[in-house]
């Protein structure tokens, strides 16, 4: 346990955040500098301010990292992470790993994990439909074992679909090899393979045309209303609580954010607030969440009127990776927000931020009159 | 894998003695000295147990502050080290239990940790390690504040079981115990998921 637990550390970087030491050393010095009677501290400031710029940093080092660890078994990108292990869905459910693959498992699915090594992934899709699509030269082999059908993956994004009648494999992207008792062949994407159970038939590959998968009819599911839009009728199939209820069973990025939507359109700010927290907690890595960052600043200050907060919110949003102009726009909101709730310095860094990432930004004249301003 | 032990920098007592004295004295130069000598690695140690940038920034701050402010009342300069350590593991102990109070309460949007463990592993860390880093930062999120600062004082920084105690203030035993509460809970989260 000792061992692992230092082979784990050992991972962890030692550098050190050398702009942060320096905006330290800055508030450091106007801290000192400000008009306190009980503070001998003024000389001090003046030297500091001197040395800052002789930049005496102390240099960390990565360590170094020799020896390629062992591969582990995959683990789902959830909080806490789970194993990859055996799942049965009622209701459509994104799998993401922690090597990049994704899994859509789609609603009364049954896919069971025979085997989740660092070397080997086998899968039996027992019923159901599930999109799979594999990080390419990945260390692993995959292997879905479809019943009379078993397809090794060569790399990349296909479909499986099976029911009482018919195995289907879909490839969208990449190659795969689909073996069963009298076929063994390989699909390129756009190609598709039907194996029909009853009545036997001698299955064929299809043309490139995939044959587009259908689901068994439910009516309107609250996803599917909010993804065509109608958030209201969504709100009302999910039913009191029903956000907060769902939002606490799935582990979708996607469901988080159209119930973040709902729950925006009926004007909760707070669940909202509750929703996109939890996207940027556990989804890190998903694209949408820088924005679902800044969706976060907007609400906190200008629906909850909680200005720091919010301004702390825009701070993470323009280091999550926002497109420039929303980061530029998450930089000024921050500096504002520490400006209006009266937090100076903090305003202060967030304005030298603003200016270091966006000197010809549109606020840079007012930020710039603002931090020369006596 | 290697593992690679951490080692704290040791900086020669004799210095941080002259400078604590030349600095109680006015010296425009020897708080800079002080702070550039001891701030790096404050704020790193304040990153990894607050796992928040901007509350690590204002932790460093406050605690170089503090110290300044103090420096009169520290009776051996040779010290200055483990003393202002002690007042950055407290203050950081305080905050961290302050902040498990208001999330108990349900303040959840208040605060959001954004540089866990996970998100502090080095470039060279391969997925699946920075997965288990990641299940490391959720069992610490579940122990007690002390055993998580114990577990990260201990592998993170480096610290022998006797720095760790005095900079907690408790007894060796003490400390050892809260170490071993985090390890213990690790050591289970392996055995779950070698199931």
């Amino acid at each position: 346990m000792t061992e692992r637990s230092e082979e784990l550390a050992s991972y962890v970087s030692t550098e050190v955040d050398q702009l942060g030491v320096e905006r330290i050393a800055r508030r450091i010095q106007r801290t000192m500098q400000a008009p306190r009677a009980s503070r001998p501290w003024g000389v001090v400031a003046v030297g500091l301010a001197a040395t800052v710029a002789l930049g005496l940093l102390l240099q960390d080092r990565l360590p170094p990292h020799a020896k390629e660890p062992a591969l582990k078994p995959l683990f789902v990108r959830t909080t806490p992470p789970a194993l990859f292990g055996s799942v049965r869905t009622e209701e459509l459910e994104d799998l993401h790993l922690n090597d990049g693959s994704t899994l859509v498992v789609s609603a009364d699915t049954e896919l069971q994990v025979n085997e989740n090594t660092g070397r080997h992934v086998d899968l039996g899709l027992r019923r159901g439909e599930a999109l799979f699509d594999i990080v390419p030269n990945g260390p692993r082999r995959w292997e879905i074992d479809a019943g009379p059908l078993r397809v090794r993956v060569l790399g990349t994004r296909f479909r499986v679909v099976r029911s009482v009648r018919r195995v289907e494999v879909h490839v969208e992207r990449g190659r795969v090899q689909v073996v069963g008792d009298d076929v063994s062949t390989v699909l390129e994407a756009g190609q598709s393979y039907v194996h029909e159970l009853q009545p036997p038939s001698t299955p064929e590959p299809s043309t490139p045309t995939p044959t587009p998968v259908t689901r068994e009819p439910q009516g309107p599911s609250w996803r599917e209303l909010a993804e065509r839009g109608d958030l209201d009728q969504a709100r009302r199939v999910l039913g009191p609580g029903g956000i907060v209820r769902r939002a606490r069973r799935t582990r979708s990025a996607n469901d988080l954010f159209l119930l973040a939507d709902i729950a925006r359109r009926a004007g909760t700010a707070e669940e909202a607030l509750a929703l996109l927290t939890q996207i940027v907690r556990e989804h890190p890595a998903d694209p949408r969440t820088p924005l679902a960052a800044f969706t976060r600043g907007r609400i906190l200050s200008d629906q909850l009127g909680r200005r720091v907060e919010g301004a702390e919110a825009f701070d993470r949003a323009a280091r999550a990776g926002l497109s420039p102009d929303l980061a530029a726009i998450a930089r000024r909101r921050a500096f504002e927000g520490y400006r209006r709730a009266g937090q100076s310095a903090r305003a202060r860094d967030a304005a030298e931020r603003y200016l270091d990432h966006h000197p010809e930004g549109e606020a840079a004249p007012a930020v710039r009159r603002w931090l020369e301003a006596p | 894998m290697t593992a690679v032990r951490r080692l704290v920098p040791l900086l020669p007592r004799a210095m941080d003695d002259e400078l604590v004295r030349r600095a109680r004295d006015g010296d425009r130069t020897a708080a800079d000295q002080l702070f550039r000598q001891h701030g790096p690695r404050i704020l790193r140690l304040c990153t990894r147990l607050l796992e928040h940038r901007q509350e690590a920034e204002d932790l460093t701050h406050d605690a170089f502050i503090k110290a300044f402010e103090k420096l009169p009342t520290l009776r051996e300069p040779a010290k200055f080290e483990a003393w202002l350590n002690r007042m950055v593991v407290r203050e950081a102990r305080r905050r961290i239990r302050r902040r498990r109070l208001l999330a108990k309460l349900g303040f959840v949007g208040s605060w959001i940790p954004e540089l866990g463990l996970d998100e502090l592993a080095s470039p060279a860390a391969p997925p699946d390690v920075v997965a288990d880093l990641r299940r490391v930062r959720l069992v610490l999120s579940r122990v007690s504040t002390d055993a998580r600062i114990a577990w990260l004082m201990r592998y993170l920084e480096g610290y022998s079981t006797e720095a760790i105690a005095e900079q907690l203030g408790v007894s060796r035993a003490t400390a050892r115990r809260r170490t071993r509460e985090a390890e213990r809970a690790l050591a289970q989260t392996w055995a779950e998921g070698s199931q």
